[in-house]
């Protein structure tokens, strides 16, 4: 459990961070059937990548309503492989049918948890991914795509 | 045909993996000039000459990279090329790195994953589809 002190004091320092470089991800997506990591990657994601507009989804077919509405698509989306209603690679099918044009500075990253090569294989496949990453995601992974 | 890119690196101790990878890389006209290292200490050694030298038009665009080898270890391999880039900055918008690894292990995965000059990982044996997905982003 984190408490709500440990909260308080995080907060405290996001306020302290400096600002740096231009940011290069201005808004993310999160799709994950699990809202405790869609939470924590939240906070990874403002932390290390300093982006504000975060939008979270459970579900990958109302993330893909969202995206048919939205003008302006995100720069970056994780992307959980293992969700009950539309998978991640279902959800990449139907991304792929998206205008060029909108979706070409979209960078898609995959999260798996379940360390199957099978899945790192047909990811290597896929040209709208941009990297695999293994849950849980951490800093350094994240640093590592700036 | 044209080929897509000029220089790649193939750091393999297996002399068999190297020259099957080495045709995929002719054959789907990925890379025009492909040199292959037995030992990553070799490959380092260019490197760093060519980035003191600011050889930049010299430098290898992709690297592909064993984990498992005798002599330096892919892992090590990657340690020492981050010191070099950590030096000279334009190694890393120019050179990146594929992980060619038949390991099935999380932990290799995971380690070199979270480095910022890791591109892919990508699970041996090395299909010309993985190559296709891999200049995406470029």
């Amino acid at each position: 459990m984190i408490s709500s002190e440990n909260l308080i004091y995080s907060q405290k320092d996001e306020k302290n961070m400096k600002p740096t470089e231009p940011l290069k991800y201005q808004s993310v997506m999160l799709i994950d059937d699990n809202e405790i990591d869609n939470f924590v990657n939240k906070r990874l994601v403002q932390k290390c990548l300093g982006t504000r507009a975060i939008h979270s989804f459970t579900d990958a077919r109302e993330a893909l309503l969202h995206l048919k509405k939205t003008q302006s698509f995100p720069d970056l989306i994780l992307l959980d492989i293992m969700m009950p209603a539309m998978d991640g690679f279902e959800f990449l099918e139907q991304f792929s049918l998206f205008d060029y044009e909108k979706r070409e500075k979209t960078r898609i990253i995959m999260l798996s948890s379940t360390e199957s090569f099978k899945d790192l294989n047909k990811a290597n496949c896929n040209k709208l991914v941009y990297k695999f990453l293994s849950k849980p995601l951490s800093q350094s992974m994240l640093t590592a795509i700036l | 045909m044209n080929y897509r890119f000029k220089k790649s690196y193939l750091i393999d101790e297996d002399e068999i993996d190297n020259f099957i990878n080495e045709r995929i890389l002719s054959t789907s006209h990925f890379s025009e000039i492909i040199e292959i290292y037995n030992d990553g200490n070799d490959a380092l050694r260019i490197i760093e000459d060519l980035c003191k030298n600011n050889n930049i038009d010299e430098l290898p665009e992709f690297i592909f990279l064993d984990l498992n080898m005798p002599v330096i270890s892919g892992t090590e391999f990657l340690e020492e090329f981050e010191k070099i880039g950590e030096k000279y900055e334009f190694l890393r918008p120019s050179t990146r790195i594929v992980i060619l690894s038949s390991s099935i292990n999380p932990n290799d995965f995971g380690k070199v994953s979270s480095s910022k000059y890791v591109l892919k990982y990508i699970n041996k044996p090395l299909i010309p589809a993985y190559l296709d997905a891999l200049v995406h982003y470029l």
